[in-house]
């Protein structure tokens, strides 16, 4: 097989890693190539600069959330680690949840705000996922102008404005017997922002809510640390959809009784969390009084001798309630750029 | 007909073409998001193919796909007329779609554009690491490293990318599967000999 990387290339600036996922792109003499790699498979997609008819970039709420994200973890880290009374083990914990969500925090806010860049060809709408940072976005595509515009040349001044009004434009000629060619298709919109969110995060609260009754059940450490634990991870997840969805990546779907869900997980959360705080957290942090007084009082039935479990499950509580309320407040503001399903134009 | 405008990645709304001043930033239309948009010469440029296949006259020259169009070109490869659809415009030349398969096929000019490499050497690095350092599948590790030096030998002149890359992690994946499959060779050594010595103590044996 001929050597397919005979062809010089030069990386632009930008490029993302996200676990086993990674994106760059790269400048040829005459093409772009977007590299995405997914576990062990590399990817090219190719745009000759004659072809690349216009780049778009906007700036969405992703650095926003992580933002909020980091701040909420470096809390309960803190929470955790900082009380006086918490055992070595809560400190680690404490510890190793509160450093590197501190390290992300600073890291996101260098970085600097997020956007999401589309490159348009006359067939084609591609996200270009290596450049999802404003400041990197725009001197990508800064030398990826100053390469197009010696290939196409530079655009006429009146030309944009004259082309916005223009008319219909000469049809060719209808020749008997043969179809006009029809006019090419549109991509499909991305949809409604912040949609998958919605969906991941009323998974969440359900498995969290038969994680619980799981805890309810089973009465032993071991097994209720472990229906915690995979309730974090479905909290992780949902974290994970909702930074996607606010750079809008989602998927048309919206179910109306998510609002009772969201609902539910916001007030259930918010009332465990704070009648905990209130009930318990003064005798964590001076080291006296019962640990279960709130988790009795919701559940009537469920009685932990473990500080560090009630403790936990009061952050997991909070957790609820903090997605519970950006969902809430998401799915508000989705509803009101344009909710609905999504169709394709024609 | 208006050139198509580029539509809003979040809500799907058409942008304003007029507002593509680079550098300069507008809300979308429909959502308000804050947008910048970069405009070139090619969305004012009509599509290249405009003119559909045309019907064939007696004595026009034919398609040999479809005989009742109008060749327009003949293959750079094998020489055969095309019509307007069967043409496929690589820039510098025009073929068939036989052709073109075939050229990617024998991975000739054509096929040199490869859309896609498999990454054996991150495969083979990921089957020598991963067992070892996950404590729940050490075990798998006396299958991983054998497979992970198959890999390695196997792909290892084969291109992986097409970017820069060495053959480091080959590399790193045969020390650590070869380092594994001596260990596991230790410890049956180690484990077969316990039982013979075992068997042979007196007052041993079956109880």
């Amino acid at each position: 097989m001929t050597d397919p990387r005979a062809t010089p290339l030069r990386r632009l600036p930008g490029g993302r890693r996200h676990g086993p996922f990674r994106a760059s792109c790269w400048m040829a003499e005459d093409h772009l190539v977007c590299v995405e790699t997914s576990w062990f498979v590399e990817r090219y997609r190719r745009f000759a600069f004659r072809d690349i008819e216009s780049i778009v970039i906007q700036r969405n709420e992703r650095a926003r959330v992580w933002t909020i994200l980091w701040i909420v973890f470096l809390l309960i880290g803190a929470a955790m680690a900082l009380p006086p009374a918490a055992d070595g083990t809560v400190r680690v914990l404490g510890a190793l949840l509160a450093v590197p969500a501190l390290l992300g925090l600073v890291i996101n806010a260098m970085r600097g705000p997020c956007c999401a860049t589309t490159l348009h060809t006359r067939v084609s709408a591609q996200d270009a996922r290596a450049w999802r940072r404003l400041r990197t976005a725009r001197q990508a595509v800064a030398e990826l102008a100053a390469a197009v515009g010696t290939v196409q040349g530079a655009l006429p001044d009146d030309s944009l404005a004259a082309a916005a009004g223009a008319g219909a434009a000469t049809e060719p000629a209808a020749v008997p017997g043969l179809r006009p060619m029809p006019p090419p298709v549109a991509a499909a919109p991305a949809g409604p922002p912040r949609r998958r969110l919605i969906t991941a995060c009323a998974a969440a609260l359900l498995v969290e809510a038969a994680a619980t009754a799981m805890a309810i059940g089973l009465r032993t450490a071991p097994m209720m640390m472990a229906v915690l634990g995979l309730s974090f991870l479905l909290f992780g997840l949902c974290a994970t959809a909702l930074v996607r969805g606010a750079g809008g990546r989602t998927t048309p779907v919206l179910r109306s009784w998510t609002w009772w869900l969201f609902g539910y997980l916001a007030v259930r959360g918010t009332v465990a969390y704070f009648w905990g705080l209130v009930r318990y957290m003064p005798a964590a942090v001076t080291g006296g009084g019962q640990a279960t007084d709130w988790v009795v009082l919701l559940f009537d039935t469920w009685a932990a001798d473990s500080r560090f479990l009630a403790v936990f499950f009061g952050l997991v509580s909070l957790l609820s309630a903090t997605f519970g309320f950006m969902g809430i407040l998401m799915a508000l503001r989705s509803r009101g750029a344009g909710g609905g399903g999504m169709k394709p134009e024609t | 007909m208006a050139p198509p405008a580029p539509a809003c990645p979040s809500c799907g709304t058409a942008l304003p073409v007029a507002a593509g001043a680079p550098g300069g930033s507008f809300p979308c239309p429909g959502c308000g998001a804050p947008t910048e948009l970069f405009v070139f010469p090619a969305l004012l440029r009509p599509p290249a193919n405009s003119t559909p296949a045309v019907a064939s006259l007696p004595g026009d020259a034919t398609c040999y796909h479809h005989p009742d169009r109008v060749a327009v070109v003949a293959c750079a490869c094998c020489g055969r007329f095309l019509c307007g659809l069967c043409d496929l415009d690589l820039g510098d030349r025009h073929v068939c779609a036989t052709c073109l398969h075939a050229e990617h096929e024998d991975g000739g000019p054509a096929g040199r554009r490869v859309s896609r490499f498999v990454q054996y050497d991150s495969l083979a690095l990921a089957l020598a690491t991963i067992p070892v350092l996950t404590v729940a599948f050490w075990f798998m590790s006396c299958l991983a490293a054998p497979a992970a030096v198959f890999l390695a030998v196997r792909f290892w002149r084969r291109p992986m990318s097409l970017l820069p890359r060495t053959r480091f992690r080959f590399l790193l994946a045969m020390l650590i599967a070869l380092a594994t499959i001596v260990g596991w060779i230790a410890i049956l050594y180690v484990a077969v000999d316990g039982m013979l010595a075992g068997g042979t103590e007196p007052g041993g044996g079956a109880r």
